[in-house]
């Protein structure tokens, strides 16, 4: 499903986020991306969904090499892939329903698929009482459960949270990776790049660690 | 509802919202496309009506005889003798003065009750003179001028293919000029209405970042502001069109003008109905070249 073949990533001041790194991660797997902050976790996973190229080497994701991908497959790669970011990214002026319906909308789904779909992420994360609120006026961890809504109401393929537990308390924490589960236990594959050791030790799931931008590890912890 | 269609819906509502979010930035839009429009608009239609003048004059024969007021039957034979025995001549006109005087009006309508004011018909009656090709040189016509100036019951000799050319040329540098001067203010429109569009791609960059990021097409993104800006420009054109308009009415109904030959060759008629249309229509499409560029510019594809 997601493949790296000595990927290596300069930035333009001389700093290197990953170095030759090699790995596969299958369909359907859950996979723990760890490292300490400037590892190189972000920018691995902006390279699956082409927010980020390699400097060498080659990414393919379900078959298709994203790096020489034409700008006009960039879209449709997107939304197969699901992305949870650490700061949330919702929009502030829509509300809750609007945020993840947002997502229906840009694939052109009608209106009336758009409405259904978006209820039953809404449900399934425990948001339909927050329908009509906007993010300022919902909880952190509802604001992260609406991030998460909005990564998965097209079904993606893959899904991609970057450190989703960074700002809740452990048991919000505990509840969102068992929603983590819960998605993949329906055949998402998903990434989740965290420093928590914790929260990797509890879940006994593949790790891929990073450090300083090179693979330390790919196996199971 | 199929998928173009719904992008297509899309583009319209989030477009007719933009407009509508900060309308002042809107109408800025539509105002400096409107104001390049309307200056260019000003400039064909001095061109428009002037071209119309000289397609007049280009009707006109080269050489035309004007007569005395008393002019009798047998005089006009008697030229009429001369005018079939000059070999430069190729074909003769007999213009009455009720003729003259129809003419006039129907070449300038907005100066019709100009003849009933003066009192009687002032138009005098004249021969047409047709130059045959060989002839038609300055130096030829003023010999041909001279030999029927001092004739019986001739008050003038008139040729005016000089006159015609220089009016051709004024024509042409008129166009030009206001060629120049609408390139110019629709660069300035351009720049306008690009910082606007620039200004709202700002305004929405959070959005735009989640649209691209969630899968959304380069058209999707696009779609909605260059709608915006081919509505502003569409409505820019109509307010230049309308504007010129009443400017060609005040014109045409102040003292002014009405004394004045001239200022009827300036705004006699209106532009025709497809030059007005597309001028609607070039607002539309600076507004859209406009956005292009901005968009490319912030870079959003």
């Amino acid at each position: 499903m997601i493949q790296f073949f000595h990927v290596s990533r300069k930035f333009p001041q001389g700093t290197l986020a990953l170095t030759d790194v090699s790995v596969h991660i299958e369909k359907g797997e859950f996979v723990f991306l760890t490292g300490a902050s400037g590892a190189g976790k972000t920018t691995f996973l902006k390279m699956i969904f082409r927010e980020d190229v390699p400097t060498s080497g080659q990414v393919v994701v379900n078959n298709e090499d994203v790096a020489t991908m034409p700008s006009r497959r960039i879209p449709y790669l997107r939304r197969q892939v699901g992305v949870v970011f650490q700061d949330f990214k919702l929009l502030p002026r829509k509300t809750v329903f609007e945020n993840v319906a947002f997502a229906t909308q840009v694939i052109g789904l009608p209106r009336k698929e758009q409405r259904s779909r978006t209820y039953q992420v809404l449900e399934m994360l425990g948001l339909n009482h927050r329908l009509h609120n906007y993010p300022e006026q919902v909880s952190g961890g509802e604001q992260q459960r609406m991030a998460i809504a909005r990564a998965l109401v097209n079904k993606p393929l893959i899904l991609l949270a970057d450190e989703p537990t960074g700002n809740l308390d452990p048991d919000l924490a505990k509840e969102i990776m068992g929603l983590f589960k819960d998605i993949n236990s329906h055949g998402t594959t998903v990434i989740i790049a965290t420093h928590d050791r914790e929260l990797i030790r509890r879940m006994s799931r593949r790790v891929i660690a990073l450090d300083h931008g090179r693979l330390v590890t790919a196996a199971v912890a | 509802m199929g998928r173009p269609l719904l992008a297509i819906r899309h583009s319209i509502r989030e477009a007719w919202e933009g407009l509508w979010r900060n309308p002042a930035l809107s109408i800025l839009s539509a105002a400096s496309i409107g104001i390049s429009l309307y200056v260019l608009g000003l400039f064909l239609l001095l061109a428009f009506n002037l071209n119309r003048f000289v397609e007049a004059l280009g009707r006109e024969t080269q050489v035309q005889v004007y007569l005395l007021e008393n002019v009798t039957r047998d005089t006009l034979s008697d030229l009429r003798a001369e005018f079939a025995t000059d070999p430069a001549i190729s074909s003769v006109r007999f213009v009455s003065k009720e003729d003259a005087r129809l003419r006039f009006q129907r070449d300038f309508p907005s100066l019709r009750d100009l003849p009933d004011r003066v009192g009687s018909n002032p138009f005098p009656s004249s021969f047409e003179l047709e130059i045959r090709d060989a002839y038609r040189d300055p130096d030829s016509l003023d010999r041909i001028a001279k030999s029927y100036e001092k004739a019986p019951g001739v008050e003038e000799v008139r040729y005016d293919r000089g006159w015609t050319e220089r009016l051709v040329g004024i024509v042409a540098l008129v166009q030009r000029g206001g060629y120049g001067l609408g390139v110019l203010l629709a660069l300035a429109a351009l720049v306008t209405v690009g910082a606007v569009v620039q200004l709202t791609v700002l305004a929405r960059r959070e959005e735009i970042e989640i649209m691209k990021l969630v899968g959304a097409t380069a058209a999707f993104i696009r779609g909605p502001f260059l709608l915006a800006a081919a509505v502003q420009g569409l409505v820019g054109g109509a307010i230049a069109v309308a504007g010129l308009f009443v400017t060609h009415r005040l014109v045409e109904r102040a003292d002014v003008f009405r004394s004045n030959p001239f200022m009827s060759l300036v705004a006699g008629r209106f532009l025709p109905a497809d030059a007005a249309t597309m001028l609607a229509a070039g607002g539309a499409a600076l507004g859209v070249l406009a956005a292009i560029l901005s968009l490319r510019r912030a870079g959003t594809f």
